[in-house]
């Protein structure tokens, strides 16, 4: 009976291939596009309203691709894992985004807990305290062009979370904020 | 006169040449363990016990404890030395068998304490190469397998501070060296090889009680001196050398361990802050008298001490792992470097960042899962053979991968039989087992190509040391204490059930 070629030193030199492979990929930091700038700032005291005086701590800039940033209950981007702080944060984005077609957009703002949402400094929607993970439903109409939006986000205690999505009001599709379409473009 | 001193000079330069290998392990070994061994400048974990007992060697105060205390005598005898700490007032020490933060006088030093612990545990590996090139006879493998002892940070950071384990280890690769050399020297097995042996099995003993797995040695050294009558079945014979050899081997480790126990009985001339330790009105009689050394002094005060560790390892809990906090583990999750224990850690903000020193033990998993497919391959060997059939390629090899796998084998089962709750650092003196055991089995697998020196194979094993070493040199923040960030140690937390915890 014929055996089959067996060559230990290549075997070996497969598996330590494997391995190497394995570990690069494993401590490769996670990338993602960075469309928005998300300034997530530790407040010294306990937070309880999204417009109270801040007493910041320490701050620091994650870049995300996409505004799905509640996972597991927690401030979480689903590749970058936890990007907030344990508890009492606020966070910050301030970003363009180009309106392709003019028209009514429906803005789908959920949060764990409080947040602040405006476009072109003008206030569209908010809820101030504390909550579980909930989606409110935000209307504006947006003429094509340039614009810019902000969204104050704070994070009490306990669970937490935070997704923004869009949809052009006549189709009702939704995409998530980052996600470009034929309606806008980040 | 410069004929002599050229002659001289060469001699050495010849000297060095052969050796080299063993120097340049001897430097590393001592870069890795030695280099700012007094940080961090505060103790951690066992420490906290260690230091408290090795004063009271110094200060003369009786104490007892659950482990033997010939580690603790060499900590004292190092800090009495080096001095490190020679203004500063230790007394609170000798009040308390825990140190707390709060008796830790500020300026405390702890170079002296450590400094058995490093120090043999970096000369350990001249033990390690010395077993591995006897055994394999090629200084080359025994010299890139060697880097194991180095490179593996759960062996760093437990050898890198006042605790027992690197004393410990240094004696059990002295017991392994000794066997292995009487072994391998190629003459009769003489009466006083097994005195030898028993000598240094009781200087491990006397540092941690669970060196006692190397006792095997002496089985395996029986074996090796009567293998033609085991053969043979010459059983009188046999039951002849056995009546010999068992108090030959024995009554020097009874010897150490007495010796050692006479030391530390004869130093404790005080009892402090009401601290009698359960011992016998008689011994502490004899203390107030001022006679410890006296024989009958040690016979009480042994006796105490012996009972005192047993009822201390009674007391000890079990493991539960449902409790907030524990740091034991199950023995067989030890394997895969299962749970980790985070010693201290320290949290500091540099530029609005949180940055976090920890110190936690943790497996260098490239030698820690090689060493667990080691013993997996040297079990299907010794089955293959001794349930299939098979023959064996190497014979000698073959029997030292049998030694090998026997020690790790009846330390964990021995191990298994323990129900008190075990740490992580507990598998240490196995893993240096199936270090051994590792080098041993990939010499037999690829011993026809270390032989033609086949360049494939040579090239691997390079690669495979310098993976070894460049994952230590990942994980090193651990060992070392270097501050990481949460993304840093996020890249490290490479498995789950290692449990690492980040400090937010």
């Amino acid at each position: 009976m014929k055996t089959i070629p067996f060559n230990k030193n290549t075997v070996f030199s497969i598996l330590l291939a494997i391995i190497v492979v394995a570990i690069i990929h494993r401590i490769t930091p996670p990338y993602v596009e960075d469309v928005f700038d998300v300034v997530v700032s530790k407040n010294r005291t306990t937070i309880t309203d999204i417009h109270q005086a801040r007493d910041i701590e320490t701050s620091k800039v994650v870049k995300v691709d996409r505004l799905n940033l509640e996972e597991k209950s927690r401030f979480r981007h689903p590749k970058l894992g936890d990007i907030g702080y344990s508890n009492d944060f606020f966070v910050d984005i301030d970003s363009t985004f180009l309106v392709k077609k003019a028209g009514d957009y429906v803005f789908y703002l959920g949060s764990d807990d409080g947040f602040s949402f405006s476009i072109d400094g003008k206030k569209i929607c908010e809820w101030t305290h504390e909550r579980p993970f909930t989606t409110d439903v935000c209307r504006v109409n947006l003429t094509a062009g340039q614009h810019n939006f902000k969204v104050a986000h704070y994070q009490g205690y306990g669970n937490a979370g935070f997704v923004m999505k869009y949809a052009f009001a006549a189709h009702r599709k939704q995409y998530l904020a980052g996600e470009n379409s034929r309606y806008l473009e980040f | 006169m410069s004929n002599k001193f050229q002659h001289l000079a060469l001699n050495i330069y010849a000297l060095m040449l052969k050796n080299i290998y063993p120097i340049i392990l001897l430097i590393c070994s001592f870069g890795i363990y030695f280099t700012h061994y007094g940080t961090p400048g505060a103790m951690f974990w066992d420490e906290n016990y260690h230091v408290a007992s090795a004063q009271k060697h110094i200060d003369g105060v009786m104490y007892m404890e659950p482990h033997p205390p010939l580690g603790k005598m060499m900590m004292g005898l190092a800090e009495a030395v080096l001095d490190p700490n020679a203004n500063i007032d230790k007394q609170k020490f000798n009040h308390t068998d825990h140190i707390e933060g709060s008796d830790t006088p500020a300026g405390m030093k702890y170079t002296g304490y450590r400094w058995p612990s490093v120090v043999l545990m970096a000369f350990s590996v001249l033990f390690f190469y010395g077993i591995l090139h006897r055994i394999t006879q090629h200084q080359l493998v025994a010299f890139l397998f060697s880097s194991f002892i180095i490179f593996d940070n759960a062996l760093v950071i437990q050898a890198r501070a006042a605790m027992l384990e690197g004393i410990q280890l240094f004696f059990v690769l002295a017991e392994l060296y000794c066997f292995v050399c009487v072994v391998t020297r190629g003459t009769p097995i003489r009466l006083k090889d097994y005195a030898l042996l028993g000598l240094v099995i009781g200087l491990g003993i006397s540092v941690k009680v669970t060196s006692a797995i190397e006792l095997l040695l002496f089985v395996m050294l029986f074996g090796v001196d009567q293998w033609k009558n085991i053969q043979n079945h010459n059983y009188r014979k046999l039951a002849q050398r056995l009546i010999i050899t068992i108090p030959i081997g024995v009554i020097p480790i009874i010897l150490v361990f007495m010796s050692v126990f006479y030391i530390h009985i004869g130093m404790g001339t005080k009892v402090i802050a009401g601290k009698t330790y359960k011992a016998s009105p008689e011994y502490l009689q004899a203390i107030q008298r001022g006679d410890t050394w006296s024989p009958s002094t040690f016979v009480v005060g042994l006796r105490d001490n012996l009972k005192y560790m047993s009822e201390y390892a009674d007391g000890v809990p079990r493991l539960d792992e449902s409790k907030p906090g524990e740091n034991g583990s199950f023995a067989m999750d030890w394997l895969l470097g299962k749970k980790t224990i985070s010693y201290r850690w320290d949290k500091d903000t540099v530029n609005g960042q949180v940055e976090v020193r920890y110190m936690n033990i943790v497996a260098n998993p490239i030698i820690w899962f090689s060493v667990l497919g080691g013993i997996v391959l040297s079990l299907g060997l010794i089955m293959s053979k001794f349930i299939y059939g098979h023959k064996e390629k190497y014979t000698p090899l073959f029997y030292w991968i049998c030694a090998f796998t026997s020690l790790y084998m009846f330390y964990m089962i021995a191990i298994l039989q323990i129900e008190r709750v075990m740490y992580l650092y507990h598998y240490l003196v196995p893993l240096v087992f199936g270090m051994l055991n590792l080098a041993l089995v990939f010499s037999y697998i690829y011993r026809e190509d270390i032989l033609s020196n086949n360049k494939h194979m040579w090239i691997n094993l390079s690669l495979y040391i310098t993976l070894v070493i460049a994952v230590f040199a990942f994980f090193s923040p651990f060992t070392y204490g270097f501050p990481m960030t949460e993304n840093q140690f996020d890249m490290r937390n490479w498995f789950s059930f290692w449990k690492l915890e980040v400090v937010k």
